[in-house]
């Protein structure tokens, strides 16, 4: 099947087209291939017994999409387009769906090179902290929370976001206990524990407004919210609800005093400030959800 | 005044951070007024400690409140005419059939129509493994002598009093495991099932089997080296297969992959491919798990 | 009070689902055992799966196989909650094992379980 599969792949360039869409142009599959790439290079990383041959995977793939998020930022703000990718066979609100726009681009950029950075920064340190075997798998989660982060930055479903921010956390729970001492680990726990929370909260919120609006897809949301809004139905719960998604989404990016603690705890002295790439990501995280939300603004107005 | 400076950026460009002790030492030197005699440092700790309690359970008891006054305002539980059951939900029934070739709606839903949420959740496992064996696989750092001393004399007494009954039991068993876990992955898209629950299974019967017979047969068929095998493999595929079904939904391009006759095994197009890849990555990580905690080694 | 008990027993399912959440919650940030945080997570992932469970259950109607050629979209609940609910076990059960082995390598260091044991005996070594 897969070997048919890959002859029929060249052949389809050049076939003809259905009805239903032509070819995209190509910039639009960009944000699809740049978190493709970062998950595809994830998975075979174990394969690389050195850590060295983990560290230039890494490093060429994040330069790679670096690239292609610039290329994509540049054709975007040309002319202030905003489009929308189908993940599938199936439009919104049957299938998943990722959007992109200039600030998306100009996130994905961002935070490519902020890991291209936080890679080059770390690697003497993680060549000498980590174990032979285990620099490739070090590499394997740095790889999964950027292609976390990216997912976060285009996705255009709500549950998608959920089960992206649980990839981000895991792969930045490892990347804090990498250096495999007691302290790493006892941050580790903390840091996963307040996320926990986090999550749970955001999960349950994710849970209710399905509940009441029966749509995942973020556009459909917010044409459904706006019409909750105007009948006045529902109006207690879409409170709650955002006040859960946001408790939810702002517990895991420490921003709150009760969490303070985890910034300092988790970049364990005499580390290059690269590898507080966790914390940077926790904001990024809550960027990411900005943006999203303003995307989704009658949720925000009927918050007030 | 530069050079001091320079060599601050420096030391924070490295990670080196003043210790916060010093500094607030440095910051009290600052203040000019004498403090008052502080309290006790076991007295602050215990107000500390139970005004946390008290604050918590406060917390909690008004989280379990908003969330129940919120739950008396949802939709009523069990009535036809919720928001939940729109068109996307009359879709996925009416013509999922027809679009994914799955007789099983769930199924269908999960591994083709809303296939990119399955994929992170896929991989959301294997990190999980991944960080496993980052924490326990056997290194340098987390050998304890002693236990392992202690472990080797467990094994002795164990192989020196044989559990005949358990043995034998999971001779008969576990073949009858692996089978209906085989069986639950291939008629995902015809039964209640899947690539997860089946792998679940077959991880269980493996389980079942170190647990009797003892690591050592074990590693006879799956080891390190397999299990790296596999997992890539399966994942890749999965990774590969889905990526093209995405280009070519995207693109507006037809994808070529033969639905089948409903109801037959070989249909639904890659649902079964994907089952099979999910059934595999999770029965390996199912055992990984046992096996790294037991263990620390596959 | 009558009215309140009615609108209990009519959202059962949630009400239980709402309370094993706190439960889970609570016990997730108070505990000290830390295998008792790790089931307290998983009380909380769990209430929060019954939750969903309980969206999408119609009255009458059975489980999303289709059966006998029915193709109507009345005779079956609603699928997509089951599939929200299987990507959820998933994750549950994935971090759940991350956590139970970050906890082995606490205890094969310290020999306790207890969260401000090992911060104790972590600091003491720090000094």
């Amino acid at each position: 099947m897969m070997g048919a599969a890959l002859s029929i792949g060249p052949a389809l360039l050049f076939s003809e087209v259905s009805a239903s869409g032509g070819m995209l142009p190509w910039y639009q599959n960009i944000p699809f291939f740049s978190i493709f790439l970062l998950m595809i290079a994830g998975i075979v990383m174990p394969l690389f017994r050195k850590g060295k041959g983990g560290f230039c995977l890494a490093m060429g793939v994040s330069l790679l999409v670096a690239a292609m998020s610039a290329v994509l930022l540049v054709k975007l703000s040309a002319n202030g387009e905003r489009f929308t990718y189908m993940m599938g066979h199936y439009p919104a609100p049957w299938g998943n769906e990722i959007a992109a726009g200039p600030l998306e681009a100009l996130l994905a950029l961002m935070f490519s090179l902020i890991e291209a950075l936080a890679l080059l920064g770390g690697r003497k340190d993680a060549a000498s902290d980590i174990l032979e075997p285990k620099q490739s798998l070090f590499y394997l989660m740095m790889c999964e929370l950027q292609a976390a982060m990216l997912a976060l930055t285009y996705t255009n479903d709500i549950f998608t976001a959920y089960v992206f921010i649980e990839i981000s956390t895991l792969a930045a729970c490892s990347i804090v206990m990498a250096r495999d001492t007691a302290k790493t680990i006892v941050a580790t726990i903390r840091y996963l524990v307040i996320s926990l929370l986090g999550s749970g909260l955001f999960l349950i919120g994710v849970v209710m407004l399905y509940c009441i609006t029966g749509h995942l897809l973020i556009p459909q949301l917010g044409e459904k919210i706006a019409e909750l809004v105007a009948t006045g139905t529902y109006t207690e719960p879409l409170t709650i609800v955002a006040g859960l998604l946001f408790i939810g989404v702002a517990i895991k990016c420490a921003l709150f005093r009760f969490t303070r603690g985890f910034r300092l705890r988790t970049a364990a002295r005499r580390r290059p400030r690269a590898r507080c790439f966790p914390a940077w990501c926790s904001r990024g995280i809550s960027y990411c959800w900005s943006s999203s939300f303003t995307r989704c603004s009658p949720l925000s107005s009927s918050a007030r | 005044m530069g050079k001091k400076f320079l060599s601050k950026f420096e030391n924070w460009l490295n990670g080196e951070e003043m210790p916060l002790r010093e500094r607030h030492v440095r910051s009290l030197h600052r203040k000019k007024h004498v403090q008052a005699e502080p309290l006790p440092e076991d007295v602050r700790i215990n107000r500390f400690i139970h005004l946390y309690h008290v604050s918590a359970v406060l917390v909690a008891v008004c989280l379990v409140g908003v969330l129940l006054y919120t739950v008396f305002h949802l939709p009523l539980f069990g009535s036809p005419n919720n928001p939940a059951s729109n068109e996307v939900a009359q879709r996925y029934i009416e013509q999922g059939l027809a679009e994914t070739g799955a007789v099983n709606a769930v199924a269908g839903m999960i591994l083709d129509y809303r296939a990119f949420d399955t994929f992170g959740e896929s991989n959301v496992l294997f990190l999980a493994i991944c960080s496993v064996i980052v924490l326990l696989l056997r290194d340098q750092n987390n050998i304890v002598v002693e236990e392992d001393v202690q472990e080797k004399h467990e094994r002795e007494i164990e192989k020196a009093n044989e559990d005949i009954i358990l043995k034998r039991i999971a001779f008969l068993i576990v073949p009858c495991i692996l089978l209906f876990g085989m069986y639950v992955v291939l008629n995902g898209h015809l039964s209640p099932g899947g690539g997860f629950s089946g792998g679940s299974i077959m991880g269980g019967g493996l389980i079942l089997f170190a647990a009797s017979y003892g690591a050592a047969r074990v590693k006879l068929f799956f080891n390190m080296r397999t299990f790296r095998t596999i997992t890539t493999t399966a994942l890749l595929c999965y990774a590969l297969s889905k990526a093209y079904s995405f280009f070519t939904g995207a693109n507006g391009l037809e994808s070529h992959i033969p639905l089948g006759t409903p109801g037959a095994i070989l249909s639904a197009g890659l649902i079964l491919i994907l089952d099979i890849c999910v059934g595999f990555v999770v029965a390996c990580t199912m055992y990984g798990f046992y096996a790294f905690i037991s263990r620390g080694e596959l | 009070m009558k009215e309140f008990l009615q609108t209990v027993i009519a959202y059962r399912y949630e009400t239980a689902a709402m309370i094993l959440f706190g439960i889970g919650f609570i016990n997730l940030l108070l505990q000290k055992n830390l295998l008792r945080k790790v089931m307290a997570f998983n009380v909380m992932d769990s209430s929060v799966f019954l939750f969903l469970a309980a969206q999408g259950y119609i009255e009458g109607r059975i489980a999303p196989i289709i059966v006998n050629n029915d193709l109507s979209a009345t005779t079956y609940i609603n699928p997509i909650p089951s599939g929200l609910v299987l990507t959820g076990i998933v994750v549950s059960v994935s971090v759940s094992a991350f956590f139970l082995a970050l906890i082995l390598r606490l205890y094969k260091k310290y020999h306790t379980i207890e969260f401000d044991e090992i911060m104790t005996l972590a600091k003491k070594e720090a000094e």
